[in-house]
């Protein structure tokens, strides 16, 4: 048994990881969401880098980074609150949601960091530690403790 | 798999090319791009990364993680179908999730003329990604809980 099998409270660490991992993730989400309801706001806040104002290379990011913003709430958003009572409710769905949810939490830290290296270092490194190593963990942590979602 | 109806085979393996082939389609498409070639899209963007650093992350992305996944999923099915089918619900997310986004940045910003090929390019994945899901969720004992 690994230390990610190990029962820590209601669930095993691993399991426990991808709950703290797809939380994080909807700290991601709620950003995007507000970036949508108001974008110089949140470039303000410094959620979102770039404004539809800022000349042609900065608008065509911020086109981008909206599609993404969009893409976040229609999709990963409620996948991941499906994906949440899943696992609370230790069914198989859960793992399945959670997996689909943790997956894209590996994918988009990857693409922002090698879009904005050397633009938004700082930026890059917080996704990949907030979401990005949290996620691939996650990953791990639910496929090695699939078979608890079986009860 | 051996417990699927043949209409669950049949419909799995349509399912399956469709992801494989359009996974190769933007494997080979995103190489190109991080190669440096600017290339452009049914919608009349331009997909070059020497203009618009935005691409290249994307382009990185897709040629080694998530095309390769896509792929070795498609294989996975038929060699491992545990692995497989679990590495897949990632991929048929993704899938929706990648279309998701291109497709309302498409509609929003360029204006795009309604053709096969803007179909095809942009939304199409959307509804293979949400039919696979949609195949997973029916057949979802027989594929996952036995």
């Amino acid at each position: 048994m690994s230390i990610l099998n190990k029962s820590v409270g209601r669930f095993p660490l691993g399991v426990w990881i991808a709950v703290v991992a797809i939380l994080a993730l909807f700290l991601g989400w709620g950003m995007q969401a507000y970036s949508l309801l108001n974008w110089d706001r949140a470039v303000e806040l410094g959620l979102q880098n770039e404004r539809f104002s800022g000349g042609p290379a900065e608008g065509a990011w911020a086109k981008e980074s909206w599609g993404v913003a969009m893409a976040d709430v229609i999709w990963p958003l409620p996948i991941g609150i499906a994906a949440l009572v899943g696992i609370f409710r230790k069914r198989f769905y859960g793992l399945l949601t959670g997996s689909m949810e943790l997956g894209i939490g590996v994918y988009f830290p990857l693409v922002f960091a090698f879009q904005r290296w050397s633009t938004f270092r700082g930026t890059a490194i917080t996704a990949i530690c907030l979401w990005l190593v949290p996620s691939l963990l996650g990953i791990v942590g639910l496929w090695v403790n699939r078979d608890y979602f079986r009860k | 798999m051996d417990e699927l109806s043949l209409l669950s085979r049949v419909s799995l393996y349509v399912l399956l090319a469709l992801i494989a082939i359009l996974a190769l389609i933007i494997w080979g498409w995103q190489i190109m791009v991080l190669r440096g070639r600017a290339i452009k899209n049914a919608d009349g963007s331009v997909d070059d990364w020497h203009e618009q650093k935005i691409v290249y992350g994307m382009a990185f992305a897709d040629v080694f993680v998530a095309c390769p996944a896509s792929v070795a999923g498609v294989v996975l099915v038929f060699l491992n179908p545990r692995w497989g089918f679990f590495l897949m619900a990632m991929v048929s997310f993704w899938f929706v999730w990648a279309n998701i986004m291109t497709t309302v940045t498409s509609l929003r910003f360029e204006k795009p003329k309604f053709t096969l090929a803007w179909f095809v390019a942009f939304p199409f994945g959307i509804f293979v990604g949400l039919a696979f899901i949609a195949w997973t969720l029916i057949h979802f004992d027989k594929i996952y809980l036995h």
